[in-house]
């Protein structure tokens, strides 16, 4: 039993440095490198992408385990002792003996046995990453050029999120006017 | 294992110099970095480049997300759509009570 536990635990100690690692691993992407990519050269120019990351993650581990309430399991017990002796009634001497030995042993813990612990664990993790161009930079001898990259699809979006929150309000404007 | 570190990061770094010429620029990045005991977010951008002429002239040059600052004002001209219109009507409640 006790073995078991300790390798559950071990793997589950292995499991959660695996994890850890991982996220530490993250930091990476606070590095200038995930924004600006390697610098191309093209036609006497020097050219540097410049994108905006985003990344996020977590997991999360849970081992636990227990023993059947020791109420539950001197009632089954009693009733595995019963049935035992409806069954057989040479066992009926063996059985009395063995409850002779417990009372004997009463205050000392009893060894669990393998139907009164149980144990179990869990985890699970989830992420995400996003990146988006924001700018591209031109370096020549004539100086450096910054060339801004607009997203069409982002600007319409919230352009039509806005005019339907007005033409929301301009309807309830209108209604609390009227009244 | 793991070292105790700070919930919310802000840091500015400095990349790799690209040299043409007489010119260098150096691009420059910030990152916000949120940390807890299992996990962590990090948003990363471009902020600007500095770029160098010889030793006495420098410039920075800063980076403007285009799309982000439109954003923005879209969702900002939204926002005090809506509380004005909410105040009028709060306001034109009261008056006809």
């Amino acid at each position: 039993m006790n073995e078991t536990l300790d390798q559950l635990t071990a793997m589950s100690v292995e499991t959660q440095e695996q994890a850890i690692g991982l996220i530490e691993k993250l930091l990476n992407v606070a590095q200038p490198s995930a924004v600006f990519s390697e610098p191309m050269s093209l036609e006497g120019r020097t050219i540097i992408t410049a994108s905006e990351v985003n990344v996020g993650l977590g997991v999360g581990f849970g081992v636990g385990g227990g023993r059947t309430p020791s109420e539950e399991r001197s009632e089954r017990e009693e009733t595995q002792r019963r049935h035992a002796r409806a069954a057989d009634p040479h066992e009926r001497v063996a059985l009395e003996g063995s409850g002779a030995a417990e009372e004997e042993g009463e205050g000392a813990e009893a060894e669990p046995t393998g139907e009164d612990v149980g144990m179990g664990g869990g985890g699970g993790g989830g992420g995400g990453a996003s990146g988006r161009p924001v700018a591209v930079i031109s370096v020549s001898e004539d100086g450096v050029q910054v060339e801004p990259v607009v997203d069409a699809t982002k600007i319409a979006l919230a352009f039509f999120t806005a005019l339907g929150s007005m033409f929301f309000m301009l309807t309830k404007m209108r209604k609390a006017a009227e009244r | 294992m793991t070292q105790q570190q700070e919930t919310f990061t802000s840091q500015q770094e400095s990349g790799e110099t690209v040299t043409v010429g007489e010119v260098a620029a150096t691009p420059q990045s910030q990152a916000l970095t949120v940390r807890w005991p299992r996990g962590g977010w990090v948003w990363n951008r471009p902020v600007a480049i500095l770029v160098e002429r010889g030793e006495e002239d420098q410039e920075r040059i800063p980076i403007t997300d285009v799309t982000r600052v439109a954003q923005l004002v879209l969702y900002g001209f939204g926002l005090v759509f809506a509380v004005l219109g909410l105040l009028m009507w709060m306001f034109g409640r009261e008056e006809n009570r």
